[in-house]
């Protein structure tokens, strides 16, 4: 396929905007310790927007020698939209920099053979436990970008991904890890059959007020639901967010600083250039507390007078935001720090029900997973079932005990955090 | 096919070979105005070989590259089977034939007779509280043919439309959101003659009762649920636990209960693909299986299990037609089509009497199961208090919850009513979205832990 080709028949009917994703994926899993099913494939993905003023028309395909009924389809459709409030923004030509970290030759040239053996090791839980589920995956993706500006990118990524579930029969357990490069699938395995064992055992509590230690996946869900759409520039423009007119004032706890780096080295959602084919960058939005930035588009930055952030999700909407690496800066704390400061409180890893918050006011009233009672600077038992509730916005402005690893499976990159004075119904 | 019969002479127990095109339409609207048309096609081939107990799955997009795209699945299998502890054979594989397209295509209807249906849908809002409202349409139609080493040549085409009307009003200091999500599989001229005017009023009354709701109040309660929540309580608490992977894997609170008593004596459950123009229809599964419908819980008692070839080969029993893929570059695995409630004796109104206090409980914005322990939360789209056997307040949206064994026991009238939901509900599985949907009366269970509202 020819990209000046589609550049040129396009140009007819306005700019034009293409963007091209190729990828090759194999997944190799097992149920009940043995083989199930290995795939491989080979996927590819062909957008087209056409623009002209404030208007625009978008239309996809993956069979390449449609090439031309995309671009008369998008050209049809902007003649059928209407006029957005502003004229559609288009890229210029600018220099990107490549990011590192991105791509892994080693991981590109798994075999079948080599991921067999990953999950061979990945299914090897002590005898008495099950593994009714494990999975090993690898993909290399290829994204070009071109538009009628001379603006051609391109990119290649890695991503490299190992899913476990452990089962005594009566608890489970799951852990997963994704990287661009290789990882050690026993660490995976073993976090599972800990937590599995761990879990044994549960009791009731009763309900009560206290502290929470959030790990990684509840934060994650929390941020994602509630902060980032809260942070993004398309939410405040539209004054659905709750932190709309709040830049440059102090929002959260001077402990927090938050920031978003599509160029983070080794970064699952890093790229040199976005959805836009904007050169990717890193925003502070948030600063010992105080907010500094949302995150913006061409279209949502052309409405406030600013720069792009390069954090456009793609050329299907207009605006179209999200985040790259969302980060949350690390603080002080082990795991068992963080444990050792609560008097009385739980230990959540993840949450459940995230369908329950409200993403406007940040209220919270959800499930918690894999939970353990905390008294007295100790984690005493496994807890059965619990919900807590909260306001995550107010949460935020009185966090102090912040821990010092920090994991990263989307979009968040964030370490554990600690709640205070959370209602816990048991 | 002769590549189908060259790896069956290599040493294949078994291979199929589906053709999927898709064809996809979209338009939403904010307040009036087009915030996004999308229009997409895609085409892909998905090869499986079966060796040994092992699979071997292969997708590509070229049909030039299919030749490329069955060696790799062989080999794919060829290795697995190296690594396989537990042998078994396929049984029951299907040998079909036949030819089924849908008349009235949704591609065949230019995008401007589109458009402006959804734009006559604007003139239907008059309410003056109403801030922002949205109207959003999409069209699909999949075409698949499917081949197998037994022999099968299936086609079938469907055409799909789900629409969504939401308004949001604004009174005094309140804001509320009511809203109406529907979908079928059906030809384009039944999503003509949809009665737009009759959804936006009801919506707008729904929305008129919310700025007066109360909060629901909370702890142990009786719920008498309506159709659409009832279909989809049974789709997450029961239909997912009866997947047979769920089984196989011990994940689901149905190990070993198959010819238990699971729920009262009038309960007949059932998961079926023909219900006519609800979103879970197919005739064919994506393994070729002819989806004639499944009895899963009959009087009360758990009597069946949700197949595709594989767990039904590996259980012993007969493939049921539930072997589903999102799309081409998916592996087919159990999910259920259409999850069915028999009618009970009751009549409606029946269901309220004798409640004390209780909670109506109406549609359905979400809900989430824990698999293995069995414990469920729900949202309502719409409450109302029932006080001494009357439906009296409207309330805000409702959380319930429980576990699934328990409160199934607790299911104490079902009424005669049963409709089918057009939710256009989509289930979400391992990362693959299918279409789903049922059928449901209303029900009323003695007792639920009411969560209060939002």
């Amino acid at each position: 396929m020819e990209v000046d080709k589609i550049l040129k028949f396009g140009q007819r009917f306005g700019d034009v905007t293409i963007c091209l994703t190729k990828s090759n994926q194999t997944t190799v899993s097992f149920t009940n310790k043995d083989v199930g099913n290995a795939i491989n494939g080979d996927s590819v993905f062909l957008e087209i927007r056409i623009s002209k003023g404030k208007r625009f028309g978008y239309s996809t395909t993956n069979d390449l020698t449609k090439w031309k009924d995309v671009v008369l389809k998008a050209a049809k459709i902007m003649k059928l939209s209407k006029d957005l409030d502003l004229d559609i923004p288009l890229v210029q030509n600018k220099k990107v920099k490549p990011v590192e970290g991105l791509y892994y030759k080693k991981v590109e040239k798994l075999s079948v053979e080599d991921l067999f053996s990953f999950a061979k090791s990945l299914v090897s839980a002590p005898e008495k436990l099950n593994v009714p589920k494990a999975e090993v995956s690898k993909e290399c993706e290829e994204t070009l970008f071109a538009n009628s500006n001379g603006v051609f990118l391109k990119e290649k990524q890695t991503t490299f991904s190992s899913f476990v579930e452990v089962s005594d029969g009566n608890i489970n357990a799951v852990d997963y890890h994704t990287t661009n490069g290789l990882h050690d699938v026993d660490k995976v395995l073993k976090s599972a059959v800990n937590l599995c064992l761990e879990k044994r055992n549960p009791k009731k509590i009763s309900n009560f007020k206290g502290d929470v230690v959030f790990d990684y996946f509840a934060i994650k869900d929390l941020l994602e639901t509630v902060l980032i759409p809260a942070v993004s520039a398309d939410e405040v423009q539209a004054k659905r967010s709750k932190l709309f007119g709040m830049l440059g004032k102090k929002v959260f706890s001077e402990n927090l600083t938050i920031y978003d780096n599509g160029r983070l080295k080794n970064g699952l959602f890093s790229s040199s250039f976005d959805g836009e084919g904007v050169p990717t960058r890193k925003t502070i939005i948030v600063e010992n507390g105080v907010l500094k930035s949302f995150i913006y588009d061409l279209f949502s930055a052309a409405k406030d007078g600013v720069e792009s952030t390069g954090n456009s999700n793609g050329i299907n909407r207009l605006p179209n935001i999200t985040p790259t690496n969302f980060v949350v800066k690390k603080g002080d704390f082990s795991k068992d720090e963080l444990i050792s400061c609560i008097k009385k409180g739980i230990y959540a890893r993840e949450i459940f029900g995230d369908h329950l918050i409200n993403r406007t006011t940040g209220d919270c009233s959800v499930g918690v997973e894999d939970v353990f009672y905390i008294e007295n600077g100790e984690i005493k038992y496994p807890i059965k079932q619990a919900m807590v509730n909260f306001n995550l916005f107010d949460a935020l402005k009185y966090v102090s005990k912040i821990g010092k690893v920090i994991r990263q499976e989307s979009n968040v990159s964030a370490p554990p955090m600690v709640f205070e004075g959370v209602q816990v119904i048991g | 096919m002769h590549l189908i019969k060259k790896y069956e002479n290599k040493g294949a127990e078994f291979v199929d070979l589906r053709v999927t095109e898709l064809n996809f339409e979209s338009i939403s609207t904010d307040d009036g105005k087009i915030s996004s048309i999308q229009s997409s096609f895609s085409k892909e081939f998905s090869v499986r070989v079966f060796i040994n107990g092992s699979w071997g799955f292969s997708y590509c997009h070229k049909e030039k590259d299919l030749k490329r795209c069955f060696e790799k699945a062989f080999k794919l299998a060829k290795t697995g089977s190296k690594y396989k502890r537990d042998v078994f054979n396929l049984s029951n594989i299907p040998r079909d034939k036949g030819k089924f397209s849908s008349k009235g295509s949704p591609m065949d209807v230019e995008l401007e007779d589109k458009l402006k249906v959804v734009f006559d849908v604007y003139k239907e809002f008059n309410l003056k509280e109403i801030v922002n409202k949205m109207v959003e349409v999409s069209f699909t139609q999949k075409k698949q043919e499917y081949f197998n080493s037994n022999g099968s040549n299936l086609f079938e085409q469907r055409n799909y439309f789900n629409f969504l009307i939401s308004i949001t009003g604004k009174k005094g200091d309140k804001i509320r959101r009511a809203y109406e999500r529907i979908g079928k599989c059906a030809p384009y001229r039944v999503f003509l003659k949809t009665k737009f005017s009759d959804i936006v009023s009801s919506l707008q009354e729904r929305l008129k009762l919310l700025f007066v709701a109360k909060k629901a109040p909370v702890g142990k309660l009786p719920l008498v649920i309506d159709n659409t929540l009832a279909q989809v309580f049974f789709h997450e608490a029961v239909g997912h636990a009866c997947e047979a992977d769920s089984i196989i894997e011990k994940s689901s609170v149905f190990v070993g209960k198959l010819g238990e008593k699971v729920a009262p004596g009038f309960l007949t459950l059932r998961d079926t693909p023909k219900v006519k123009h609800e979103h879970g229809f197919y005739r064919y599964d994506d393994e070729g299986v002819k989806g004639k419908g499944t009895v899963l819980i009959k009087n009360g008692v758990l009597v069946n299990y949700l197949h595709s070839l594989e767990t039904a080969s590996k259980l012993n029993m007969k493939p049921t037609g539930n072997g589903r893929a999102e799309n081409g570059s998916a592996f087919p695995i159990p999910r259920m089509s259409n999850t069915v409630l028999d009618n009970g004796d009751y009549k409606v109104e029946e269901l309220f009497e004798g409640i004390k206090k209780g909670i109506y409980a109406k549609n359905s914005s979400g809900g989430v199961v824990e698999p293995t322990t069995g414990n469920f939360l729900f949202n309502t789209r719409e409450a109302y208090l029932i006080e001494n056997g009357e439906v009296t307040k409207p309330l805000l949206d409702v959380s319930f919850g429980g576990n699934i064994l328990p409160t199934l026991m607790k299911i104490e009238k079902i009424a005669n009513d049963q409709k089918p939901s057009f939710g256009g509900w989509r289930c979400g599985k391992q990362g693959q979205m299918v279409p789903v949907g049922g059928a449901s009366p209303h029900i009323m269970i003695s007792e639920a832990i009411v969560g209060g509202s939002r």
